[in-house]
């Protein structure tokens, strides 16, 4: 427990230097337009991040997050374009986000398929149908009503809409992570599935709603992201996946599963974007960026790595002694 | 388990002639000489990645990176003919191949050493070797290299052929050959197999696993590289997007090659006919009328077909076997 | 095999707690204790005793403390349970203050029939009735409802999370008891795991230290007190006392005793054959995955049971 403390401080450390320069260093960075643009710009990434905490706690993951986001976006340009309207997509496009999250669900827990390859092929496959969908082209024009909810902030405050989306999904996943008993599940079956099932968690409903629920996010998450560009295209959020992976790796999630928290994966989102708009405005290029975000995302495996080697040998000094006689 | 694998390359094969034939039927100028040609040669690049993934998926590892080495090594070759227009083609193949090959050291590094994650770092990498690149492009303000840019040895080289088979499949098929032996007639190769297998049991049988899969690493980045390089023999052209997203479809042409993506099992044949599949459908789907659109969901639906699978057929031998100890027992 | 090296010049270094095998097959002994040598002599010049009372530290009087008990109704009934491939055709009955013990060689599918009526695993055919009841298959979380636990065989991989707290392990089949609303009461999870720790003598210094760094005799203590903590009517123990010191064991068999006298009914399944021939009331052998003898207290000697564990034994 508190390795990982160390390394939510960590995070928070590197939140408060990256944007503590960027306030005093770099020219423009405290105005509210940009405190807003840099909420903004992380709000899909940061509602997948979320989706994906519990899949990862669990020692599994979902690489079809971002394909989910660019379906349902693909099917509300549809859907609209045909006319349909906007209230009445909305829980079209979040069913459709369950039944995306009900194939994984479906082919990982119960008949048992490796995450990784499944989420591979989903992946793709939900890229595929979202350009089945809508094909090549582009749909604009959504309802002007409905619009500033995801570009706006509060009216006389930085803070925009759908920020307090995103803290309202952040709180209900630390409440579902941190203090229910679905949540103490979460790492034991990270932590020990066998050991789990054996103590009668239902491992395999709770990894099934798992599923379901990054689906309903993602198809939040494309419905912010449709109307934050006022465009739906088949190729909406290409390769987001890895960035909210990132993100939660970032933050301290073990991927074999069992260890993180919340906290660390939203200071993580935080520097990253705090980061990004840095350098945005320091007019360095998306390139160092991205340098940058893999460079922190190897550093934040090993630093886990290293503590470990160093604890392990002081722990070995102070390891009470096993009076069991090994068997051989 | 030499049973599985010999029937999955099979149904692959089986699955490749369906295909074919069927689009042959549709437009016979798909099985002409010059289709077949393309198809080969189209694979012929993925096949290379395909190769340096298979080693590691069997390690229980795998290399997310791939398109962002090929990335930056297809850039290299550009960059060396633009200092001179008449580098050697076979320097520029080599340097492709050392990049690529330090770039998978210093993932072997990160993974076998320090022991963090292949996942996780290859993400890293994956980044931090794409804006490499891009910085690469900008500092030297070389967006693109164009063919006219390569000296014509070497476009030549990449969309030549000898007796009718395409340079690149020719080298693809020798680096296939060559790892194929080595997986099975050294040491060394079956080793990679124990230590995807059980990495513990690995370990106490003296197996020495950092040394292996940093040398895993390695041989896979040097493939990668030669991939980046035939990839601007071929295209001409070349940016720093170059590879983009590859990633994904060479794990997915590994998978469907019948490589467990646990570890333990798959043969890199098997793996170069999965790329071939999938380059072949994604190359048939519009000779057959269907729409480009579906192309990345067919590429989806067919690794999920792959190992439901493979699962299946597990699933049977295990209940064949329970089945036999079963009649065993009662026969007693 | 350990003889036939041994007779090619090959020295060999056997480490072990059973003393029939060390007095089977060793010449030597050396006694560790605590991480300190304590005796080495040959094993001909140490009788039994004087070898235990090296081991443990002081005298034990006697390895098995069984009181005797008046068994209640049936609690447990197993009837035709069978699982293709793996055991066929098995019933028995355990009732309430017995302690029924499960013997047979490794492999004769023991703990696939726990696993089974507990519900972890499967079953093709047969039923299970709890407390008159019937229990559905491959449901253990209905199982522990209806008061069934399960001690496991892997204290490991089945019964513990290593790298999770001692509390946590301990309070894992009853997080719904000690939450309200689905939110976990912090101080209800300590309370019951501390409880239960003390309850059992369990040495530790923190409740929130991972159980990994718990010895092996108390971090069985804790995977019986995790289910004991669910109040159950029938507890099955799969393999109590293995890998354990001779200390904890002790303490093992005498808290089975005592929750026995105190009208719980045991199924142990063990393949040490004193402790089964010390402990049981009835004792069920099986061999390859079929029951090949049922033997009451006095019927079961050694060679009683070895013989239906090895097949040669009548059906019943």
């Amino acid at each position: 427990m508190t390795r990982l403390l160390r390394w939510e401080t960590v995070l928070i450390g590197l939140c408060v230097v990256v944007l503590g320069y960027g306030t005093i260093g770099v020219d423009g960075f405290g105005e509210a337009a940009h405190i807003s643009f840099l909420l903004l710009d992380y709000t899909e990434v940061a509602l997948l991040a979320f989706a994906l905490l519990p899949i990862v706690l669990t020692g599994q993951i979902d690489l079809s997050v971002a394909s989910v986001l660019g379906f349902c976006s693909a099917l509300t340009g549809k859907l609209w374009d045909g006319g349909m309207s906007f209230e009445t997509i909305v829980p079209i496009v979040l069913v459709a986000g369950v039944v995306l999250g009900a194939v994984n669900a479906v082919l990982i827990v119960r008949f048992g398929l490796p995450a990784l390859a499944v989420t591979i092929g989903t992946l793709g496959l939900y890229r595929g149908l979202a350009y089945v969908v809508l094909g090549d082209g582009a749909v604009t024009g959504f309802p002007e009503n409905y619009r500033p909810l995801a570009t706006d902030a509060i009216a006389g405050t930085f803070v925009p809409y759908v920020t307090v989306l995103v803290v309202l999904v952040g709180v209900a996943m630390a409440v579902l992570v941190h203090q229910s008993t679905v949540g103490r599940a979460l790492y034991a079956i990270g932590l020990g599935e066998q050991t789990a099932r054996f103590s009668g968690v239902r491992v395999r409903p709770i990894m099934m709603s798992l599923y379901l629920l990054s689906g309903v996010l993602a198809a939040l998450a494309s419905l912010v992201y449709t109307l934050r560009y006022n465009s739906a295209r088949a190729d909406n959020a290409n390769g987001l996946e890895l960035v909210a992976v990132a993100a939660v790796l970032l933050g301290g999630v073990s991927i074999f599963g069992g260890r993180g928290t919340v906290l660390g994966v939203a200071a993580a989102l935080l520097a990253m974007a705090g980061l990004r708009n840095v350098l945005f405005l320091g007019d360095v290029s998306d390139e160092i960026q991205n340098v940058i975000t893999g460079a922190l995302l190897i550093i934040s495996v090993l630093v886990p790595v290293a503590v470990a080697a160093v604890t392990r040998r002081k722990a070995r000094s102070h390891l009470r002694r096993t009076d069991e006689v090994p068997l051989r | 388990m030499r049973t599985l694998p010999a029937g999955r390359e099979m149904t692959i094969v089986a699955a490749l002639a369906v295909v074919v034939v069927v689009t042959g039927i549709v437009h016979p100028s798909f099985v002409s000489g010059q289709g077949l040609h393309d198809l080969f040669l189209n694979a012929s690049i993925i096949a290379l990645l395909a190769v340096g993934q298979t080693l590691l998926v069997i390690t229980r590892n795998i290399d997310l990176s791939v398109g962002s080495v090929m990335g930056l090594t297809a850039y290299l070759s550009g960059q060396l003919f633009l200092a001179d227009q008449n580098t050697p083609t076979i320097l520029v193949l080599a340097a492709g191949i050392g990049l690529g090959a330090v770039c998978g050291a210093i993932n072997g590094a990160l993974v076998a050493i320090a022991k963090v994650p292949a996942l996780v770092v290859t993400l890293g990498t994956l980044y931090v070797f794409r804006g490499i690149n891009h910085a690469w492009a900008s500092s030297t303000d070389v967006q693109q290299v164009n063919a006219y840019q390569m000296s014509p040895d070497f476009l030549s080289f990449g969309s030549g052929s000898v007796l009718g088979i395409p340079n690149l499949s020719l080298i693809a098929l020798a680096v296939l050959a060559v790892v194929a032996y080595s997986l099975h007639g050294y040491r060394a190769g079956r080793e990679l197999y124990a230590i995807g297998s059980n990495p513990d049991a690995a370990r106490l049988a003296g197996i020495p696993m950092g040394r292996r899969v940093f040398g895993a690493f390695v041989i896979s980045g040097a493939l990668v590289g030669l991939g980046g390089a035939t990839h601007a023999a071929y295209f001409g052209t070349i940016n720093a997007s170059v590879g983009t997203g590859r990633e994904l479809a060479v794990v997915a042409a590994v998978v469907v090659g019948g490589v467990a993506i646990f570890g333990g099992s798959g043969t890199v044949v098997g793996a170069v006919l999965g790329a071939l599949l999938l380059t072949t459908i994604t190359s048939a789907l519009p000779v057959l009328g269907v729409p480009a659109f579906w192309q990345r969901a067919v590429d989806g639906a067919a690794l999920l077909l792959a190992i439901s699978a493979d699962r299946a057929v597990l699933v049977r031998m295990a209940a064949r076997l329970r089945a036999r100890q079963h009649s065993i027992r009662s026969g007693r | 095999m350990a003889r036939r090296l041994s007779a090619n010049g090959a020295a060999l270094l056997f480490i072990s707690h059973r003393l029939e095998e060390m007095y089977a097959l060793c010449q030597r002994v050396t006694v560790l204790r605590d991480g300190a040598l304590v005796t080495s002599a040959p094993l001909a010049d140490i009788d039994h005793d004087t070898l235990v009372r090296s081991m443990v530290g002081r005298s034990v009087e006697q390895l098995f403390p069984k009181r005797d008990t008046e068994p209640g109704a049936v609690a447990l009934t197993v009837d035709g349970l069978s699982r293709r491939g793996v055991f066929a055709d098995v019933s028995f009955t355990v009732r309430a203050g017995e302690i029924v013990g499960l013997a047979g060689l490794v492999g004769s599918g023991r703990s696939e029939v726990a696993r089974a009526v507990f519900g972890v695993d499967e079953r093709d055919a047969g039923t299970v009735t709890l407390g008159g009841k019937p229990l559905v298959a491959g449901n253990p979380r209905a199982a522990i409802a209806a008061g069934l636990a399960m001690v496991p065989e892997d204290r490991r991989e089945q019964g513990l999370i290593l790298e999770l707290s001692i509390e946590r392990n301990a309070t894992l089949p009853r997080l719904s008891d000690v939450s309200r609303w689905g939110l976990v009461r912090r101080a209800r999870e300590r309370a019951l795991a501390g409880r239960w720790a003390e309850r059992l003598g369990v040495k530790l210094r923190r409740l929130t230290d991972p159980v990994a760094t718990l010895s092996g005799g108390n971090q069985q203590k804790v995977v019986i007190g995790k289910w004991l903590a669910t109040e159950p009517t029938v507890l099955i123990v799969d393999e109590p006392t293995r890998g354990i010191d001779i200390g904890a064991k002790v303490e093992v068999h005498a808290l089975l005793s005592e929750l026995a006298a105190a009208g719980l009914a045991v199924l142990m399944i063990s393949s040490e054959l004193a402790e089964v021939l010390g402990m049981a009331d009835r004792v069920v052998v099986m061999h390859e995955g079929r029951v090949t003898a049922e033997l009451s207290r006095a019927e079961a000697s050694e060679e009683a049971v070895l013989r239906a564990a090895t097949g040669n034994g009548g059906v019943r």
